[in-house]
């Protein structure tokens, strides 16, 4: 049996980890490369940033959320909340689709490490992912299937944008009725993106800034959930609250489209 | 430009658009986070969705230290290439040593030259800007 000897093991390693080490000043930042190769062969860089008084904000600067995303990963709410509870596990903050933390000078290198680890760590949900690519599709096929409930009781028009109170807004389809019996309805595809809390607020804003508004206050407006089960319980609620209708479309290859005219004949009633 | 900067800033500093490739049966999709003010975190990319690919085949991104397709070290902007033979555009990364972007509308003006995409300011202010590649 060969001695493993430990010197130069430890000398190779001292050696590797250095020439994968490297620390320099990148505009108003200082960047730390960490010898932690990613799943998808990248060395995780780490900001280093003063602030006011004697305090340095250590962070990921959103790189390994921009990975995922660009690679086509979708984060949904309980990756979000997994990351949470790792950057939690190191004593660091997950937020913003950044992990960071803010210390004093005497701490930064346990912090370089911790947002690190947390940035290295949550490139793992790269492995067996499968891009998501029903975001596109879901939006079709819900236009598909509201111009075959219109048909000739109303004319569809796509991407309507209109002016509120405070700002302008824009549905994904507003149904015009050609006779004056029935209200115009206006729709908006929602996603609930990494954070489903602010795509139903941003849809609430939108029905508030429009309610008291002459000419578009008595549209019926429809939240169209897209993936509903990727929704927290706050969001759903805030939607079923600010919404006149709100139409759940789980991710399934297939649209149910005969739920779907059902639920457009009761927002057009 | 105007559209797609107030597309991201509704979104946080994200984009993500299909890209019109007439004839095609997958679906090419344009990705793009900017979502701070600097530069070291701004990247954008090309995904396909198709039966027989799906996922990242091209991209521009910053590290801090890589390695080339070539072997030598890098700093900074970087493209990925597409290998044929592995499938994949993770590991050939070509460095771009012209590319500096200093707003974020340089970067999605410069990087699309480099994609080859296309933007189109169609139709009324109702209709969204239209993508398509070259």
């Amino acid at each position: 049996m060969t001695v493993v000897k430990c010197d130069s093991v430890r000398d190779s390693l001292m050696n590797y980890i250095a020439s994968t080490t490297a620390v320099s000043q990148v505009g108003d930042s200082c960047v730390a490369t960490l010898p932690i190769p990613t799943v998808d062969g990248r060395l995780v860089d780490v900001f280093i940033e003063t602030t006011l008084g004697d305090y340095f904000v250590i962070h990921d600067g959103g790189k390994a959320i921009n990975e995922l995303i660009l690679q086509g990963l979708n984060i949904t709410d309980s990756i979000t909340q997994h990351f949470d509870a790792l950057a939690r596990r190191f004593t660091i903050s997950y937020t913003d689709e950044t992990f960071k933390t803010s210390v004093r000078p005497n701490e930064v290198k346990n912090a370089i490490l911790a947002v690190g680890m947390c940035s290295g760590l949550a490139m793992a949900q790269l492995i067996g992912q499968i891009p998501v690519s029903t975001e596109e599709p879901i939006r079709d096929q819900f236009g598909h299937a509201l111009r075959g409930w219109a048909r000739k009781r109303f004319k569809v028009n796509d991407n309507v944008t209109v002016r509120g109170d405070y700002a302008q807004h824009r549905f994904d389809f507003v149904a015009y009725p050609r006779t004056s019996k029935v209200p115009t309805v206006a729709m908006s595809v929602l996603l609930p993106g990494s954070n489903s809390l602010a795509a139903a607020e941003r849809f609430g804003f939108k029905a508030a800034d429009l309610r008291s508004n002459k000419k578009y206050g008595s549209w019926r407006k429809v939240a169209v959930q897209a993936r509903s089960e990727s929704w927290s319980s706050e969001a759903k609620a805030l939607l079923q609250r600010c919404a006149d209708m709100v139409i759940e479309l789980p991710d399934e290859s297939k649209l149910d489209k005969q739920s779907v005219k059902e639920k457009l004949d009761l927002a057009a009633a | 430009m105007g559209q797609i900067r107030e597309a991201m800033d509704a979104e946080d500093g994200s984009l993500r658009r299909v890209l019109r490739v007439p004839g095609m049966r997958g679906q090419l999709r344009i990705v793009i986070k900017c979502r701070s003010n600097s530069p070291m975190c701004w990247s954008m990319s090309v995904i396909l969705y198709s039966n027989r690919f799906d996922g990242r085949i091209d991209c521009i991104d910053w590290e801090h230290l890589f390695v080339t397709m070539d072997g030598a070290r890098g700093t900074g902007f970087h493209r990925h290439i597409w290998n044929h033979q592995e499938m994949s555009c993770e590991k050939n990364k070509i460095a771009l040593p012209q590319f500096m972007p200093t707003s974020v509308e340089e970067f999605i003006r410069q990087g699309f030259d480099l994609f080859g995409v296309i933007l189109q300011e169609e139709g009324s202010a109702n209709d969204r800007s239209q993508m398509r590649f070259r």
